[in-house]
């Protein structure tokens, strides 16, 4: 059963939450697999803190299911389930006051010796984490989740030319922050 | 659309999968002439496999909180309503957001637990509390001294020469005395003015993990004990150097055990313990996860093990000794889960190897069994173990092999 679950769409198997539950388990256990990781990815991303990401995480999860049981027409669970997620990081983030820092003036130390793979990591995160949320979510978005400027646009409520210079804004500096390390991905 | 855009945003835009063949086609070109350009894609590339091996796992056991929230998952939701499954989904979240709590809590029952472990008077020397040496145990097939002939001194005192009889001999005899008996046999003896003392030691058998048996003279019931040596000791503890350092150290994969067992004993003798401690035929277990398969700890435990060993004393007397022995058991463990056949219940088998000792020798330890993850962080698991515990006597070493079931619970951190 679960490889012919694997050659469904994501459309195919969210209707099947419906039906009887070891049905909507299987699709689930489907459904998980494909986007677990990238909903957890974003939820960290987004909200920085474990904890937060993973209660985040397991409500988003949770709602998506839920609205199987609603009579709806859907068409990009993809979509769907990370407007989930956005909504649910939003309200979590609206609890909590941030400061934010003007991208220009964003800086990282420079480190002499090479890092090795945890710290390459670490300094990915670190990057993203000193990104202001708005240039960090459509960076998120798009180099993690895949999206396409257009999807970005549509998730946001915003529009085509506003995400495609987010994206290269939060690129550019991003890559000014990553600079003396970009030799060793070059290997 | 794009016009307008500076070449280093096309270039953003092409890696993107967002430029148009046309203005691709032209941006190719200029990227063939511009040093700067490459240098810019070349850091683009960088960039998308730094993203791309940056990608977060979610934790695992976060599938079977959602699981239990929406009813998919578990014997607890099954047939459960959704909300008092996401209400217990929540307080577990909660429980096991306080880890410092857990840590704390777990700490503390531990303790009280191995305090209670540590009552039991198991005399595990094979020394009696009272200081006394023990009693073997003679077996029918042993040669009986002459120990009338040993000590008397011949004079016209009341002893005679008499063959001593041992009163207990080995387990076919029924006839048991009891400590206080002997110690009062040995009070009178001691009164006796004309009674030439043994060269052994006139006393009770103060643990009651031995028969005791004693040689008396029909008419001045005199008992005597063969001393007797102890078991040699093992020091069962290798020395373990730890790598492990704390920014490694996940303590979210740390679990606390416990379990009991019901085991079978070969030989398998007729022998009551000395007493009977709080925590007897029970373990406790600290288990760090390394993956989904493999987790190592420690483990301390408490059991009986009945011991039949021989060996010759001074007067070259084949001795047979039985006893059963309450053991306080330490070491390491490895544990093995064979997630890849885990049924949709959540069912799936485990085994595991012990290593460690007691006071008298090493004790190694196997195990198989089903384990079932109620929640997140708390799982059951019931099965078979074999253990074996090996000590040495007179230059002999022996076995007592258990066999029988266990059962416990485990709950992570």
């Amino acid at each position: 059963m679960k490889r012919e679950l694997k050659n469904k769409t994501d459309e195919e198997l969210y209707y099947m939450l419906y039906e009887d539950k070891s049905k909507a388990r299987a699709a689930f256990d489907e459904l998980y697999a494909r986007f677990s990781t990238k909903i957890y990815t974003y939820c960290k991303r987004i909200l920085l803190i474990d904890e937060l990401a993973e209660d985040v995480f397991q409500e988003t999860f949770l709602k998506f299911y839920e609205s199987a049981n609603v009579d709806r027409e859907m068409t990009n669970v993809s979509a769907f389930i990370f407007r989930i997620a956005r909504n649910l990081c939003i309200n979590e983030k609206q609890k909590k006051h941030h400061s934010f820092i003007d991208i220009e003036e964003l800086t990282l130390p420079v480190e002499n010796d090479s890092p090795d793979i945890k710290e390459r990591a670490q300094l990915v995160d670190t990057a993203l984490e000193a990104l202001p949320e708005k240039f960090r979510e459509v960076l998120v978005l798009k180099e993690f989740l895949g999206f396409s400027y257009q999807e970005i646009a549509e998730l946001l409520g915003s529009t085509l030319p506003t995400v495609r210079i987010n994206i290269y804004r939060a690129k550019q500096k991003i890559r000014e922050l990553l600079a003396p390390y970009m030799e060793d991905y070059q290997e | 659309m794009y016009e307008q855009l500076t070449s280093s945003e096309k270039l953003c835009a092409l890696l993107d999968g967002e430029l148009s063949a046309g203005d691709s086609g032209l941006l190719f070109f200029e990227l063939a002439q511009n040093p700067e350009l490459q240098d810019e894609f070349r850091d683009h590339l960088s960039m998308r496999k730094m993203f791309h091996s940056a990608q977060i796992v979610p934790p695992e056991g976060l599938k079977a909180r959602i699981l239990a929230g929406a009813g998919l998952g578990g014997a607890l939701t099954y047939g459960a309503s959704k909300i008092a499954s996401s209400q217990i989904a929540s307080i577990s979240s909660v429980l096991t957001r306080s880890k410092g709590f857990l840590m704390v809590f777990s700490a503390v029952i531990g303790g009280i637990l191995t305090s209670l472990f540590m009552q039991s008077n198991n005399s595990d020397n094979l020394i009696s509390r009272n200081g006394f040496s023990e009693f073997p145990i003679f077996s029918r097939s042993a040669e009986i001294p002459d120990y009338s002939l040993a000590f008397l001194n011949n004079d016209d005192n009341k002893l005679n020469t008499k063959k001593l009889v041992p009163i207990v001999t080995s387990k076919n005899d029924n006839v048991i005395l009891e400590p206080k008996q002997a110690l009062i046999i040995a009070e009178q003896s001691d009164k006796n003015e004309d009674f030439v003392k043994p060269q052994y030691i006139v006393s009770a058998i103060e643990t009651q993990t031995n028969h005791f048996e004693s040689y008396t003279d029909d008419e001045f019931n005199v008992s005597l004990s063969p001393t007797s040596n102890s078991l040699d000791s093992f020091k069962p503890f290798p020395s373990v150097r730890s790598n492990i350092t704390y920014e490694n150290v996940k303590l979210d994969e740390i679990s606390f055990q416990m379990r009991g067992f019901a085991m079978r004993s070969i030989p398998d003798l007729n022998i009551p313990p000395l007493d009977s401690p709080t925590l007897n035929n029970m373990a406790l277990s600290l288990f760090y996860k390394f993956n989904q398969n493999l987790s190592a700890g420690i483990e301390i435990g408490q059991e009986n093990f009945l011991q039949k060993y021989s060996g010759v004393d001074e007067n070259n007397i084949l001795i047979d000794y039985e006893q059963n022995y309450i053991g306080f058991w330490a070491g390491m463990a490895l544990q093995y889960d064979f997630k890849e056949v885990e049924h949709p219940s959540y069912i799936y088998p485990i085994t595991r190897i012990f290593i460690g000792g007691t006071k008298v020798g090493p004790l190694v330890r196997g195990m198989f069994a089903l384990q079932y993850d109620y929640q997140n962080n708390f799982s059951f698991f019931t099965g078979l173990e074999s253990s074996g515990l090996f000590y040495r006597f007179d230059g002999d070493i022996y076995v007592t092999q258990k066999l029988g079931v266990t059962f416990g619970a485990s709950i992570k951190l």
